[in-house]
């Protein structure tokens, strides 16, 4: 039998560790820009969401106002106060979307050669802020039983070691945590979809017959310009559904590219996969900037 | 599909969605009845309130009260649908909406 010498094994073994750990630091690089980017993005949408949720309890309220006394309308008035809990949770999920960009930001300081300390000090700064708001969302009324019952039952990464101490040791610290709050990013935007979908619908329904229809048939359009632009923001709303879909897509995704980065699947089909899903998060976040303007 | 999720399925799509398509024309049919046209805001507020409380509440009896009364719920919303497919039949849909308002409630109330 025929023995490398060991220093020929030992440069065999230390160029094949840096195959795989060289890759590691742009790739960690690569995850914190594109979670930078879904936080962005997943904070602008959601203030979009509010304000379509709003609006559309509003169009409601004006609606069911129509010929009734003004006691009954303070009655109504009174009825529709439950719109400012929503907007409340919206706000928190906000603050959840932020805290996880200045999560990913701080991961990818994590990941830069010159680390010191005070980096360190700022993730923990932050992942306990960001592990608090999530467990104020966690208990969401927006949730289903099922989706929270799910967000209860996490799963286990196993944590591989990354070139970098620092990372290694944030991941080891905090792999799963992170897997949580993304999870719960998901769970809210899917619950978030299903209660805006019929809110445009209704905005669209409503708002168009009170500012489109009627006044185009009873020709008493005062502004017509104003009336042209009324109808395209009626007409292009629905994007806001589907960013929400792309959203939560989003989040689904990037929790994959964490549990890959965490658990160090770098062979050639895992790392085109997270690429591809790693491009599609910054897409949803071009396509918010899109929808929200 | 769970209780809840069928049942505001049902109401936001079936019966909230085409009443606000249509309140302009049923609030028009009632001419200057007052009463009626409050009657008639009401129930859309009523209906507005029980949406709420399933989007909020998860209520344990509801797939017992929905088996329960579904047949009667969905012959009153196909009733619903046919008199808004009609275009002078506005004070039926009116009629026929109370009754769906009706039923949801009282499928809520004994969940």
């Amino acid at each position: 039998m025929k023995f490398l010498p060991l220093g020929a094994a030992l440069a065999l073994c230390l160029s094949a560790a840096c195959a795989s750990t060289t890759a590691t630091i742009p790739h960690a690089k690569r995850l914190a820009s594109a979670g930078v980017a879904y936080g962005k993005a997943a904070d602008a949408l959601i203030g979009a969401t509010e304000e379509t949720s709003v609006d559309a309890d509003s169009a409601r309220l004006l609606s069911e106002a129509q010929g009734l006394s003004r006691e009954d309308r303070r009655a109504l008035l009174e009825k529709h106060a439950g719109t400012a809990d929503l907007v409340a949770e919206l706000e928190r999920l906000r603050k959840h979307a932020r805290l996880l960009t200045r999560y990913f930001e701080a991961l990818g300081n994590l990941a830069d050669d010159s680390v010191d300390t005070e980096a360190g000090t700022r993730i923990d700064s932050v992942a306990d802020a960001l592990n608090s708001a999530g467990q104020a969302l966690s208990g969401s009324k927006l949730l289903s039983p099922a989706e929270t019952d799910a967000l209860s039952k996490g799963g286990k990464l196993v944590v591989r070691a990354v070139r970098s101490q620092a990372l290694t040791r944030e991941l080891t610290r905090r792999a799963d945590a992170i897997d949580r709050e993304l999870r719960l990013q998901k769970a809210m935007l899917d619950a978030l979809r299903r209660k805006v979908q019929t809110d445009l619908a209704s905005i669209n329904t409503l708002g168009s017959e009170r500012d489109i229809t009627r006044p185009f048939l009873d020709s008493i359009i005062a502004d017509e310009r104003a009336w042209i632009a009324l109808r395209r923001s009626y007409l292009l709303s629905p994007r806001k559904v589907e960013a929400l879909s792309e959203a939560s897509d989003a989040a689904s995704k990037l929790r994959s590219a964490w549990a890959a980065f965490v658990e160090g699947k770098f062979d050639e089909p895992a790392r085109a996969a997270l690429l591809a899903d790693l491009d599609s998060i910054l897409a949803f976040a071009e396509s918010v900037k899109a929808a929200t303007r | 599909m769970s209780a809840r999720s069928e049942m505001l399925d049902l109401l936001r799509e079936k019966v909230r969605a085409p009443i606000e398509k249509h309140a302009g024309e049923i609030l028009e049919s009632f001419g200057g009845d007052k009463e009626r046209a409050a009657a008639f805001q009401k129930a859309r507020a009523d209906l507005d309130s029980m949406i709420e409380r399933l989007e909020e509440d998860e209520l344990k009896g509801l797939r017992k009260e929905l088996d329960a009364h579904a047949a009667e719920l969905n012959d009153a919303i196909k009733a619903l649908q046919s008199s808004l497919s009609k275009v002078k039949d506005a004070e039926t849909a009116a009629r026929v909406f109370w009754r769906v308002v009706g039923i949801a409630a009282r499928i809520i109330a004994l969940a």
